[in-house]
């Protein structure tokens, strides 16, 4: 009997599934002792593929509910778009072709402007970020002009300026944005000639000028999206799998910041409103990015409300106003998702305040 | 069943609603079989098909044929289900040291069956590959349960097809270890037979 090969298990589990090459079908074929494996792992697969009975009950209740997810979304697509009421749901998909056709490329399916506004929504906080940022770098200066002095605070304030000018390259593809980014920049530049002043702006002419900013998103956000940025998500749109580009746009923010810091928000009600805008998996890519098992956090000093918990929680470091705060975020009741606030400094959870 | 497929898909991308009842109904079982098997538990298993179920309903209007519709719907699935253990993750959950004999040195990914899962093990089969690390269970569970192929994996999971297919065979390899076993007869049991 010759012996087996060391990678025996490979062969067979591949060569059970088809996907074994045409020499390792030989090799498996001409050995019986790893056709009798085949045998074995054939029934192991046989019995994994049988299929499970859901309840009755339960298909019908699930079916229901997504089929009332497809008429509230014709219902949404037709009023949006009246002239799309040939084919409400998929206007621009190729067809489908016969399944004797030879596979062919298929164009990308071009999204419906609906599809773009709504891919197009989270955008908003992209600017909405730069806007706090720019808020936070004019109040950041003006603070370092008052409470610190010399090169940490000039040191500080470039650092969040940096923050504040990367994610405008984000937004320069729209008038709007442009609009924005270029407030912002000037803002930025402001900034940068107050920090090379290092007393070029008092806390009472930032104020006014944070408030601009933040006027000027508030407006930008409540503007209709104009119809040829649908052209713009329809040209870069390669989505068959359902991805959700949407979220993209804050978490990539997020994951420009320095590594663990969220930023310096007024109050918790602005960060709050960031962090909203993330997806449960925008989170977790920050919750598990942290490695939060080599970085010391609140976690780690069994505190009551993350004592039990054994996975990272730890979303962020971040200030508000001029504490220094941790954010985590654990799941409640019925998976609701809750955000705590602690002090950064003796972990105690922080009330919400507006 | 493909072709017919894909009459449906097109009748439903146009807003026919019984076309996508069907689609539906033709492939929920399947659906609800990866989610089971991946989630390890009825709850957690319906839950996510209920969300993969709507995932496919709100990414249909993209969904464009370079797939199979039942290849694409698993995957969506598939996401829908890694979803819901990523939800689990972050559920607080009890301590397991003095009941469960150091299970709580694991890490969570690893520990399955979870807490909550121990209550009741009807299934002989889900109760080993609840056995599995998800590193080794995922892959299997898309081979075997979803049909999809090693590169499909692949994909899905964002691992090389190599790592696909030597963690196919140490899964399934370490599940038939534990399905025999657990069809041995314990130490008792073997000690009444003989006497």
């Amino acid at each position: 009997m010759n012996p087996l090969p060391p990678n025996a298990n490979d062969l067979v589990s591949a060569y059970l599934d088809g996907q074994a090459a045409p020499d390792e079908v030989t090799i498996v074929e001409s050995s019986p002792e790893l056709m009798e494996r085949v045998a074995a792992l054939r029934s192991v697969s046989d019995l994994l593929g049988a299929p499970l009975a859901s309840p009755p009950e339960q298909k019908e209740a699930h079916i229901s509910a997504a089929l009332d997810t497809f008429d509230s979304l014709l219902d949404f697509d037709n009023l949006d778009e009246p002239a799309k009421e040939v084919a409400p749901l998929l206007a621009l998909v190729p067809p489908a072709t016969t399944e004797s056709s030879p596979p062919t490329e298929q164009p990308a399916a071009v999204p419906s402007l609906s599809d773009a506004r709504q891919r197009r929504r989270p955008r908003r906080y992209n600017s909405g970020i730069i806007a706090a940022a720019a808020a936070a770098v004019l109040l950041f200066v003006a603070l370092a002009s008052f409470g610190f002095g010399g090169n940490d605070s000039l040191d500080v304030a470039i650092t969040r300026n940096d923050t504040a000018s990367s994610p405008s390259d984000a937004v320069d593809d729209t008038a709007d944005a442009d609009q924005n980014a270029a407030q912002i920049e000037s803002a930025g530049i402001m900034a940068d000639d107050a920090v090379e002043e290092e007393a070029g702006i008092t806390l009472s002419e930032a104020q006014p000028l944070a408030a601009e900013a933040m006027d000027e998103q508030a407006r930008m956000d409540d503007a209709p999206m104009v119809s040829d940025e649908a052209e713009e998500f329809a040209a870069d749109s390669d989505n068959s799998d359902g991805d959700d580009a949407a979220v993209l746009g804050a978490a990539e923010l997020f994951d420009a910041a320095p590594s663990g810091f969220l930023g310096t928000f007024p109050t918790q009600k602005s960060l709050l409103f960031e962090l909203e805008d993330l997806s449960i998996e925008g989170l977790d890519r920050r919750i598990e990015s942290l490695d939060p098992g080599l970085v010391p956090t609140c976690q780690h000093r069994a505190i009551p409300e993350l004592a039990d918990i054994e996975v990272p929680t730890l979303v962020g470091m971040a200030f508000i106003a001029d504490q220094a705060i941790e954010v985590h975020q654990i799941l409640g009741d019925n998976d609701t998702l809750i955000i705590l606030i602690l002090d950064a400094t003796d972990c105690t959870v922080l009330p919400a305040t507006p | 069943m493909n072709g017919d497929d894909r009459a449906l898909v097109a009748q439903a991308q146009g807003g026919e609603r019984a076309a996508l009842d069907e689609l539906l109904r033709r492939h929920y079982d399947r659906i609800y079989a990866i989610c089971r098997r991946i989630a390890g538990n009825e709850a957690d298993a319906a839950d996510a098909t209920q969300e993969a179920l709507m995932a496919i309903v709100r990414g249909l209007a993209k969904f464009d044929n370079r797939a199979t519709f039942s290849t694409w719907s698993y995957r969506v699935a598939t996401n829908a289900c890694l979803d819901e253990l990523r939800r689990r993750k972050r559920r607080p959950t009890p301590a397991l040291v003095d009941e469960h004999d150091g299970w709580a040195d694991q890490n969570l990914d690893d520990r399955a069956p979870a807490f909550d899962e121990q209550i009741v093990l009807r299934d002989e089969v889900q109760a080993a590959l609840n056995q599995l690390p998800n590193d080794f269970r995922m892959p299997v569970v898309l081979r075997d349960c979803a049909g999809l192929d090693y590169a499909e994996i692949a994909e899905t999971l964002g691992i090389p097809p190599g790592t696909v297919r030597s963690r196919i065979a140490r899964g399934r390899i370490k599940l038939a270890e534990i399905l025999h076993a657990g069809n041995q007869p314990s130490t008792d049991e073997r000690q009444n037979n003989q006497s």
